[in-house]
């Protein structure tokens, strides 16, 4: 199974990433809805990366207790069965998974075809 | 009316009243002037009255997105700051990099108005339609890096914040903004505008969206541009290098400024150059909406910055007579952290060396003395000793010591780092820029220089070439587009405009927006009554024979080729010999 990796080396924080993922999966740009964030920041005197990207981890769907998350080559959420009780967000490590509405939203690697990894100008993002 | 890709809001803040409220952006202003630069310059002339105080309760200070902030238009990403300006009583629009200008969009405003001044010190807190004010007086007297830092720890780094430092509060004409530490709103003392509203910091950050007309068409063009255009070999050098490639490019001409521009080209050049500065580069950043990151982070013994970018290696290297590279990091922290433009204080205290050498006054500062350099930020910023005087700028302090022959300002605002007698256009592009002094109007060297496509050392053909890199900058930076994507054309400027706003727009209508924008500038000076009598250059340039060393030692640009040069840009513009515009042309621009 294909996996997004992050390579902070390479970020340079522009968020092309967030805005292009919330153009195909939200009908605007709107990086508040995007399944991915990655922003890198100054603290310190340091430059700092916030990564949050779906790992495909799992997590999310062994703790989904309506079994509406599924796992083959990607993740689906079923709709019908998700209450949007926000189990799924508290428990994702990465931080990624977006409650709205009483629905839950999680990266889909955009069916196996990521549009980040294809928008990313410096190779940060890859699928593999 | 309203238009895809703007917010079609705008939130006008009292400082005076603590109120904040929102109103429809002017829409005719929008149709022809876009956004960012030429959309607060009319803005400007429609709301600051002529002869006002730039420090005073009337000015305002306008932040400004356009139609593509916040979408993933490539460099897209800035942010104009405007204000009239203290130092020159020009208008002014700044260009600042980071975040801001993408969370203003994604707060839902086009555009943010800050008006009045606040009783006490404070600091503005926006979250999309959520504005607080909050009391500074902790933050008040702090360094520019310390206050953001104090904020970042209280409100988490989710919000962009610019951020002013004791220049700016002491209202110092060379006073700038911070974001994102070490991204600034350089020029003008657009700073001083800030802090005589007594506003240390601006927050924000927000959650709404951007709309465009037909969002999976116009993300697919988008991309197909951002990877076959943008990411390029002519552009991605910024990536590579930053500006401190320009050192070699600059060198190669002869225009690389020495010892306040009496010569150029340093012969120890290399001991500083960008080979030196990116052994010690720790990370690199780019703006919102980038894509090439030209930010480069880096540390020297404990010196850091994001840069140093090539203005400021110049000013605090060469110009100078400084060849330590920590140094010139040092300059750069601590002119961001003090709230200082690094081009105006670096050229003030290169010019008070100058003066202190040729013994017509005593700055206790020469050329070389790196360590004084690095104290004499710190006594501008604070405006103790010397630094009282200096923090005003080379055309008050020359005026007050001598020395106008070498003062290298236009208008009151200090010379970037190009030697305009190795690149004669750059003389008239200082000349007649709308705020003075600036290198991003109409950047000649790129033609005269770095293409050689144009020869440097003479007036001709200099009045239509200056028009036509100031007409496609003017309309590049009021669509947000950075500088470094320089294969931009009209025709991709026009085909992206027109998928973002759903509006037809052409490659010839680009051409238009961008000569409007001039004029409304030249309007906008015009009333506050400059004219052809305040188009000049620096004696020295006339004068004085360039020393040192590169192609263009020995040149000097005669008094009539600078004339014949200024008559040529007016008749291009259709201005009078004098350098005013005829009202019918003013007219027709409004």
């Amino acid at each position: 199974m294909k996996r997004l990796k992050f390579k902070k080396a390479k970020c340079i924080g522009c968020q092309l990433c967030a805005q292009v993922c919330s153009a195909y999966k939200e009908g605007e740009y709107i990086p508040s809805k995007a399944r991915i964030a990655i922003e890198t920041y100054y603290d310190k005197g340091a430059l700092k990366y916030a990564d949050h990207y779906c790992i495909l981890c799992g997590i999310c769907q062994k703790n989904c207790p309506t079994g509406a998350i599924s796992i083959d080559e990607y993740i689906k959420v079923d709709f019908d069965k998700c209450i949007g009780c926000g189990t799924c967000a508290e428990k994702c490590p990465k931080k990624v998974v977006r409650i709205r509405d009483e629905k839950s939203y999680i990266c889909d690697t955009c069916k196996g075809d990521p549009k980040c990894v294809k928008t990313c100008p410096q190779n940060a993002l890859t699928f593999e | 009316m309203t238009m895809l890709g703007y917010q079609n809001n705008v939130l006008r803040i009292n400082l005076k009243e603590k109120k904040a409220s929102t109103e429809p952006l002017r829409m005719d202003f929008a149709r022809k002037y876009i956004g960012s630069k030429g959309l607060a310059i009319r803005y400007m002339y429609e709301e600051l009255d002529p002869g006002i105080d730039a420090l005073g309760e009337d000015n305002k200070l306008f932040l400004t997105t356009g139609p593509l902030t916040g979408t993933p238009v490539p460099c897209s990403g800035k942010l104009s700051v405007a204000a009239k300006s203290p130092a020159t009583g020009t208008m002014n629009d700044c260009s600042i990099g980071g975040h801001a200008g993408i969370k203003i969009k994604f707060a839902g405003y086009d555009m943010i108005i800050f008006e009045g001044i606040s009783e006490e010190p404070c600091y503005v807190v926006i979250e999309d339609d959520k504005v607080k004010f909050l009391d500074a007086a902790d933050l008040w007297g702090r360094g520019s890096h310390e206050a953001e830092a104090v904020l970042a720890e209280q409100y988490g780094t989710d919000y962009s914040i610019m951020s002013i430092g004791p220049a700016g509060e002491k209202l110092s004409n060379m006073a700038c903004i911070n974001s994102d530490y070490y991204r600034q709103a350089g020029r003008g003392g657009i700073g001083a505008v800030m802090g005589s509203k007594k506003m240390k910091a601006i927050l924000i950050k927000g959650t709404k969206g951007v709309k465009v007309a037909d969002i999976e068409k116009t993300t697919d063009r988008i991309l197909e541009i951002l990877h076959d255009d943008v990411l390029q070999e002519d552009n991605t050098f910024v990536y590579d290098a930053g500006t401190t490639a320009f050192l070699e490019a600059c060198g190669d001409g002869g225009i690389v400024p020495y010892k306040n521009f009496s010569g150029a080209n340093d012969p120890e050049w290399e001991k500083y150059n960008g080979d030196v500065l990116m052994q010690y580069r720790e990370g690199k950043r780019g703006c919102g909406s980038c894509g090439l990151g030209c930010g480069n982070f880096l540390k020297i013994g404990n010196a850091v910055c994001e840069g140093p970018e090539y203005e400021t290696i110049a000013v605090a290297g060469p110009n100078a007579g400084i060849t330590d590279p920590e140094h010139i990091v040092k300059f750069n922290e601590v002119c961001d952290n003090m709230g200082l433009d690094t081009i105006s204080a670096g050229d003030t205290i290169v010019w008070a060396m100058e003066m202190t050498e040729k013994g017509l006054h005593d700055f206790g500062i020469r050329f070389g003395e790196a360590d004084k350099m690095i104290e004499m930020v710190e006594l501008m910023a604070r405006q103790e000793g010397v630094g009282a005087d200096l923090c005003k700028g080379v055309k008050y302090c020359s005026e007050k010591y001598g020395g106008t022959d070498f003062a290298m300002q236009v208008k009151g605002l200090e010379f970037p780092q190009y030697e305009p007698r190795g690149s004669w256009g750059m003389s008239l592009a200082y000349a007649v820029s709308d705020r003075g002094a600036c290198h991003m109007r109409a950047y000649a060297p790129n033609v005269e220089v770095f293409a050689a496509a144009v020869p440097p050392y003479t007036s001709e053909g200099k009045g239509q070439m200056v028009y036509e890199l100031g007409e496609f900058n003017a309309v590049k930076f009021s669509l947000c587009i950075c500088d470094f994507w320089g294969t931009i054309t009209y025709d991709i400027m026009a085909e992206m405009l027109t998928m973002i706003t759903g509006e037809k727009w052409t490659a010839e209508e680009m051409g238009e927006v961008g000569r409007r924008v001039l004029n409304i500038g030249r309007a906008f000076n015009q009333r506050e009554g400059f004219n052809r009598a305040n188009d000049t250059i620096p004696k020295r340039l006339v004068r004085e024979a360039l020393g040192g060393e590169g192609p263009a030692a020995g040149q000097k640009i005669p008094q009539e080729a600078f004339e014949d040069m200024l008559d040529q840009y007016y008749e291009v513009m259709g201005w009078n010999k004098d350098g005013t515009m005829p009202e019918e042309l003013i007219r027709s621009i409004l």
